[in-house]
């Protein structure tokens, strides 16, 4: 029985309001407050009941209101839509048509959540209770079926738990995939009697919230995959180290700790079996490089977030010098899920190598912003055109970066290849924690490369050459390709530098950093060439690249641009056709996106001929 | 069972913990580094010592890697050698290091063989780590001629807020020898590694002064440094010393293990041996203090006698006069009106054969601390042979005859009626009792200023010229045979936080002490803490 079923008993409907954090930045708190206030005005108070959930994955039409039994979603839900759809769906049975979700692809505005391509098209599996139960209660979550795998698995021997999970061919959702069950196995045969496992929620990558918002949205799944993990290998403490700047993610799991301990499934001989366990939530300070397992512990320690070179491995030697097994958070709940549902159905989703799913932040061009889950193997175009709508405006795809920072850009020719570790490996990206960012003919490759470096070089924890030194140096060169700057030489440094890099370097930060150059120079060369030897940027992306120039047959002499020009660059009288100076232009491209007419356009700068 | 693995195609033994680089530096085999050191923890930050493991994908650091059995490993294959070149070169990079890769190197090494003094270190020539440089020394074994990725010089300002160390960071590397040395080895953290990515620099927790985060200036982090990047404000720019002296520091009884360089017969540096740099605790006083108080201007050369020509004034006089003179009047006094007394900071030789001369001469004890100076008086004493200068001889009532054996001018002088120079401890041999039994060889290093002779010889010739026999020793190594058979001496021990050598103040001679002191009494003060509680 599910929560919302279990509530129908008493309720005639449910307004499941979405409480994650894009939603409560847009509001939703306020929406909530509204909707019981309007509930008691139309005396409903009584037939139904306003509750919240976690994240939809949907972030970018929140704050999103389900109500239920019905499914109906509505979608960017603003405080004076409350009455509208109280008075109107809620009292008189009218769906509010306006509110629906806008289907980019198809143009049409749909009522129901389960007919949306961007859910319809996923495998929810680990994310199949957010956005549908209370994270904040237990109850909730129990009424899925929580907890019962925990219950069957400590019926079990440690050594049938650890076989169960290699059976189901699960791999660190971490982003390197190595195999749980022997990640277990190791830690579990290591000698020891005190035991730590770490459950890491240092989601770090820029635009990845996957982490956060299944911690958001369903903390006890994670908290019952721990347990079951902690009683497989022996543990007798657990951390959870999870980044400072997720304040609801700790506050739920938080929670989520204090009530599983009151129903004893925290403690000392947690459900009267021999298993007894703490956890305990340990809050990073703000370094991306923490996610490294050496480093996170490190951290715990009280240390400053310094990667250390494996081995020993933390298996053998971890927090404390004491064998640890450390998960991301994605893990653990794949973990409960398939004590839940048996690793028979996980190991039949995915393809052979890499079973379960995979769950993706989709950004970029794409129409469809979101988090989504999908089985292992899923064609890229699958996930862009699909689930994510295709690209922004119909443009053309160019690329899709994915594994954050430390990926690869694939190029429209692997569209078709299936998204999983050997895959992604193989074309020179990397699966990683599952950021991914489409994108399309506007965008420079060269720039994006850049982009990213500059990321990996200012979060670099500074300890080993190649990382702190070689990734400065390649920003470098990267810099001056990017500024037209470029020399012939260029490129073959900046080859040999990003081969200095990835075998220097101590750890995996350093080691993939040079993965968004690597993969753009060998997917998108003729872009670098042509900074370098023609001082052209084929997306018009690279600002010292380009000129901004007026279109005089479509100018209409609004006077906007010359209004909002930051240097004043931009001369013409009111009604006449405005000329832009390239000599003052500093190519901000305010001009292009406030211009009503479309009339400013992007052009290559000529190059100066040196006589 | 001996353990065995593989490296470079031979067999070689190690032991269960060893690292892969311990085993190869046994067996003889070379792995560059700049951040291995082996009395540090291992750290691994250079990525210079990397090795090809086989069945390892990426490139595992020997100094972190412990040793397996039947592991094979190769420390130098043209790929690793690649990507440690270039890992260097990367380190060039940021390292004024524009001499390493001139066109002039071999011709410029040739003409200028020290390094110019500058403001700035711009580059080997002017760094004043050049001849002891271990980047200079990798440089040449990767024979790095060029360095073909963008230079950058950090332009980090020069950190010279202290009174004993000058610290350049633009010249570190990072290889964090200097925070484990102060972490893990002696347990200061005092420094640690600040910021990050490229930002990353050595530092103070806040950026506060070293003075006042807990730093106590033992100089390790200069000892272990691989680079000029931390320099001893006083002892550099002098070049490669003429010769170095291993002797014991006799500041204190702690018997720290030292070694002078000497330049121009001048101390110009005080620096722990290479195999204690990183393992044993120095203090302040030893580590900086040396040099000026063994240098000092007003150091005592001649001796003098108290003579009235005008007025009544100090007069140089040759050695023979002022024993003579010294021998006669002393016969003049009974012995319980002589009073012996006795620094702590002497030799064991001079305090064995003061004792003994104090025997001869005098029934009263021998003293060395003020209060019992102070009993001398009641008992009667008009004569008095000090090996230390001490305020109470001013104020001595019934005080007729003074000796004094001093290294610096004070205000005694002028009470003393013959002063006699006498040697520092860096300016004789001897031996030196320390703590728990323990001896300690005390070796010449430079020579005494003047005329000034060690103190045995002063005792000895004392008493032979008073007509006391058994004080004819030739050279010290007799007089150490006969200290050998006689009775183990009771010697008092200096401690650790004395503020004085042989009752010179040592803040009054040396002026970076004395700021040094001033300055941790005002940190103290404004934390709260007892002033005076300065610890060295």
């Amino acid at each position: 029985m599910t929560q919302v079923e279990s509530l129908q008993k008493y309720y005639q409907k449910t307004v499941l309001i979405c409480k994650g954090t894009g939603c409560v930045s847009s509001k939703s708190d306020e929406i909530s407050e509204e909707f019981e206030e309007q509930l008691k005005n139309f005396n409903l108070q009584e037939k139904i009941k306003v509750d919240f959930t976690g994240c939809h994955g949907f972030c970018a039409q929140g704050p999103i209101v389900i109500i239920e039994p019905e499914g109906v979603m509505y979608a960017q839900v603003k405080s004076p839509n409350v009455k509208q759809i109280v008075e109107s769906h809620l009292k008189n049975d009218v769906l509010v048509e306006d509110l629906f979700f806008m289907d980019p692809k198809l143009n049409k505005r749909i009522g129901n959540y389960k007919n949306i391509d961007f859910y319809s098209k996923q495998t929810r599996m680990i994310l199949g209770n957010c956005g549908h139960i209370n994270p904040e209660e237990i109850d909730a979550y129990m009424n899925t079926g929580g907890y019962s795998g925990l219950r069957s698995a400590l019926e079990k021997k440690p050594e049938e738990i650890i076989q169960i999970i290699t059976d189901s061919g699960l791999r660190g959702r971490g982003g390197a995939g190595f195999s749980t069950g022997l990640k277990w196995q190791f830690c579990h045969d290591a000698p020891g009697s005190e035991k730590y496992i770490i459950c890491n929620a240092d989601e770090g990558d820029p635009g990845a919230f996957m982490d956060r918002s299944l911690l958001e949205a369903d903390p006890h799944s994670v908290l019952e995959g721990m347990i079951i993990g902690a009683y497989a290998i022996g543990a007798s403490h657990g951390i959870i180290y999870c980044r400072a700047e997720y304040p609801l993610a700790i506050k739920r799991f938080s929670r989520a700790l204090v009530t599983a301990k009151e129903r004893g499934f925290l403690g000392d001989n947690i459900l009267n079996s021999s298993l007894s366990l703490d956890i305990s939530v340990h809050e990073g300070a703000g370094a991306f490089v923490c996610g490294e397992e050496t480093a996170l512990m490190a951290s715990i320690e009280g240390h400053r977030g310094n990667p250390r070179t494996r081995p020993p491995f933390p298996a053998t030697s971890g927090l404390w010098g004491k064998p640890t097994n450390i998960n991301n958070v994605k893990t653990w709940a794949s973990a409960s899920w398939i004590f839940k549902n048996g690793w028979e159905k996980f190991h039949g989703i995915g393809v052979e190598n890499a079973t379960g799913t995979a769950i993706f932040s989709l950004t970029g061009k794409v129409k469809n912003l979101g988090l989504i889950e999908v089985p292992m193997g899923t064609p890229l175009r699958e996930i862009v055109y699909e689930i994510g709508g295709g690209i922004l405006d119909d443009r053309e795809f160019k690329a899709v970066q994915t594994g954050g920072p430390s990926g690869g850009c694939l190029p429209p020719s692997h569209l078709d290849s299936p998204v999983d570790y050997e895959t992604m490996a193989a074309s020179g990206s990397i699966m990683g924690s599952g950021g991914m960012i489409v994108l399309d003919e506007t965008n420079c490759m060269v720039k994006l490369a850049h982009y990213f470096l500059t990321f990996t070089q200012a979060e670099s924890c500074g300890k080993c050459i190649p990382c702190r030194i070689g990734t400065r140096a390649m920003l470098l060169i990267l810099e001056r390709i990017i500024t037209g700057k470029g020399e012939d030489k260029d490129l073959m440094l900046l080859e040999e530098l990003a081969y200095t890099v990835k075998m220097g370097s101590l750890c995996a930060l350093g080691q993939t950093a040079p993965n968004p150059v690597l993969t753009t120079l060998k997917y998108f060369r003729n872009e670098y060439q042509s900074h370098i030897f023609e001082k052209r940027c084929l997306a018009k992306d690279c600002q010292d690249l380009i000129n901004y120039v007026i279109d005089e047959s479509l100018c209409n002499g609004c006077t906007i641009c010359a209004r909002n020009c930051p240097v004043s660059a931009i001369t013409g009288e009111k009604g006449q056709v405005h000329f832009i100076d390239t000599a003052v232009c500093v190519t901000c491209g305010i001009c292009h996106s406030s211009c009503p007419k479309t009339a400013i356009f992007k052009q290559d700068r000529p190059q100066k001929v040196v006589p | 069972m001996t353990k065995w693995m593989n490296i470079n195609g031979r067999r070689v033994v190690f032991e269960e913990g060893e690292t892969v680089l311990e085993v190869a530096t046994k067996a003889g085999i070379f792995i560059p580094t700049l951040c291995a050191r082996p009395d540090l923890p291992s750290f691994g930050a250079c990525r210079l010592c990397i090795i090809d493991v086989e069945g390892n994908r990426t490139y595992p650091n020997s100094c972190t890697l412990p040793a397996r059995e039947g592991m094979v490993v190769r420390t130098a294959t043209p790929d690793l050698q690649t990507v440690r070149r270039n890992v260097f070169q990367l380190i060039l990079a940021e390292h004024p290091s524009y001499c390493i890769i001139c066109k002039e190197h071999d011709e410029c090494e040739k003409v200028r063989h020290g390094e110019y003094k500058a403001g700035r270190v711009i580059g080997c020539f002017t760094c004043s780590n050049k001849e002891i440089c271990e980047i200079r020394e990798i440089s040449e074994y990767l024979r790095v001629k060029d360095i073909r990725y963008p230079m950058l010089y950090k332009n980090l300002p020069l950190e010279r807020d202290d009174p004993f160390l000058v610290r350049d960071y633009n010249l570190c590397i990072l290889c964090a020898r200097c925070i484990r040395a102060c972490q893990d080895v002696l347990g200061y953290s005092a420094i640690a590694l600040t910021k990050r990515g490229h930002d990353t620099k050595v530092g103070t927790i806040l950026e506060v002064s070293h003075l006042e985060s807990g730093c106590v200036f033992c100089g390790h982090c200069i000892d272990v440094c691989p680079t000029g990047a931390l320099i001893a404000r006083g002892s550099t720019w002098f070049g490669t010393p003429d010769k170095s002296v291993t002797t014991t520091c006799n500041l204190c009884s702690h018997g720290c293990q030292m070694v002078i360089d000497v330049k121009w017969d001048k101390v110009v540096n005080v620096h722990p041996p290479y195999e204690l740099s990183a393992r044993r605790e120095y203090c302040v006083k030893g580590r900086f203090c040396i040099p000026a108080l063994v240098n000092g201007r007003d150091r005592l050369k001649y001796p003098t006698v108290k003579r009235k020509v005008i007025k009544e004034e100090q007069y140089p006089v040759p050695w023979d006069e002022a024993i003579t003179h010294t021998a006669d009047k002393l016969k003049g006094y009974k012995p319980e009106e002589i009073g012996i007394i006795l620094s702590p900071s002497l030799t064991d030789e001079a305090v064995y054969l003061l004792l003994k001369f104090a025997q001869r001469v005098s029934t009263n004890p021998v003293v060395f601390i003020e209060e019992d100076i102070k009993n001398l008086q009641s008992q009667g004493v008009k004569a008095i042979f000090s090996t230390f200068n001490s305020n109470v001889f001013s104020e001595f009532d019934g005080l007729e005859f003074l000796i004094l054996q001093d290294i610096y001018q004070s205000n005694s002088s002028d009470t003393a009626e013959v002063v006699l120079p006498t040697t520092m401890f860096a300016e004789e041999d001897g031996t030196k009792s320390g703590e728990e039994y323990m001896k300690y060889a005390i070796n010449k290093a430079v020579e005494p200023p003047g005329e000034a002779l060690p103190s045995w010889i002063i005792v000895s010739r004392l008493a032979q010229s008073m007509g006391l026999d058994g004080f004819n020793h030739e050279s010290i190594e007799n007089l150490q045979d006969e200290i050998r058979n006689a009775e183990p001496l009771e010697i008092p021990k200096v401690s650790k936080q004395q503020l004085e050598y042989m009752g010179v103040p040592i803040a009054d001679k040396v002026e970076e002490f004395r700021l040094y002191i001033t300055s941790k009494r005002a940190i103290n003060q404004s934390k709260g803490k007892g002033v005076l509680d300065v610890q060295i």
